[in-house]
């Protein structure tokens, strides 16, 4: 797979220039790259010594690895290197939108998990006080997960 | 700001003309539609996702992919990734022989994006089994809520996308198709790509990490 010659449309770069074959290798040495990455990780996190915290894992797997994939597709495959400002911000300007909505969101699951370990706890501690019968307690956690194994 | 010259200029090109009327902006009709489609699209899958990382930011608890009960098999997804990855490459090697006029290299391209897209939801398919005989399903937790909703919806656009690309197979050994007429082949394409750019970020979120 190269890079196939491609006729002249005079003001209309897209298609043209596509390194298609580094464009392959890089996305599947990116790919490889994840999932050495992830391996690793578990290989040494079940042998009770990870060799890198768990964030910085997350990090380099989200920001190192999977953004640059993300961005050549949408700027190669995608065309966006060669589109118009317009098609530029009909792809761009959703994406913001969303990540402003989901943002504030974020921020909010911090304290709704404070908030659900405190009313967790209260439960319990009330079934407990009226001397409810002990299946009330063991009862499944409220966000409906269970403990058993898959 | 006048868009006359653009406009004229617009409506004689043959390759803008290939996709039907054009706007003032010189970009084909056909293409803002489609990007306005993948901007709903990008809001609807960062919706999903979005949700996710709510949900899972705000458990105590959530199962984790480097422990021996995380239900997920890593290594053949990430088969699945492969495939997705070389489907779009040969998307692009099949739009590129087309608009190069190489008709026979450009039909090519196309089957070969419609099977391995095939072998995507097949194997996508085969996992869901595998997981449904191992007790893992959409009820077992939020995680397999989360999980079949956001890896299902990915599934069906895919599965869209290879009947779109089975019919432009058709259309290509049809002859349908030349260097200035190749419009759905480049707008099923972006489709396409969209969605392998969103498993690109599912496989990460919801397998590895």
């Amino acid at each position: 797979m190269t890079t196939a010659p491609t006729p002249s449309h005079s003001g209309r770069k897209h298609e043209h220039g596509v390194p298609l074959l580094a464009l392959f290798i890089a996305l599947l040495l990116l790919t490889g790259a994840e999932i050495a990455l992830y391996e690793i990780y578990r290989h040494t996190e079940q042998a009770g010594h990870s060799f890198m915290p768990k964030t910085a894992l997350v990090l380099v797997l989200l920001i190192g690895l999977t953004l640059p994939k993300a961005a050549i597709v949408l700027i190669y495959f995608m065309h966006l290197k060669f589109e118009r400002q317009l098609i530029i911000l009909l792809a761009t300007v959703p994406l913001l939108m969303t990540f402003l909505v989901v943002l504030p969101i974020l921020s909010d699951t911090l304290v709704l998990k404070g908030q659900g370990q405190a009313e967790n706890q209260a439960v319990v501690g009330q079934y407990h006080a009226e001397g409810e019968h002990d299946a009330h307690a063991t009862e499944e956690p409220h966000d409906g997960r269970s403990d058993e194994p898959y | 700001m006048s868009h006359a010259a653009p406009h004229a200029h617009g409506h004689d090109h043959p390759v803008l003309m290939a996709h039907g009327s054009v706007l003032k902006t010189g970009i084909s009709n056909g293409k803002i539609a489609t990007w306005l489609f993948l901007g709903s699209e990008v809001m609807f899958f960062t919706g999903l996702i979005g949700a996710y990382i709510v949900l899972r930011l705000g458990q105590d608890t959530w199962v984790d992919p480097a422990s021996k009960d995380f239900p997920l098999d890593i290594p053949l997804t990430a088969i699945n990734t492969f495939f997705l990855i070389c489907s779009s490459c040969t998307l692009v090697y099949a739009l590129q022989h087309i608009q190069a006029g190489n008709r026979g290299k450009g039909n090519l391209g196309l089957l070969a994006t419609t099977i391995i897209g095939g072998i995507f939801v097949g194997i996508q398919a085969y996992e869901y089994a595998l997981l449904y005989e191992h007790g893992f399903r959409p009820d077992a937790d939020i995680f397999g809520s989360c999980f079949y909703l956001m890896t299902g919806f990915h599934g069906a656009h895919v599965a869209m996308g290879v009947i779109a690309l089975a019919v432009l197979t058709v259309m290509g050994f049809a002859g349908k198709f030349s260097p200035t007429e190749f419009a759905p082949v480049e707008l099923t394409g972006l489709y396409w790509h969209f969605v392998d750019l969103v498993w690109i970020i599912l496989f990460v979120i919801v397998y590895l990490i």
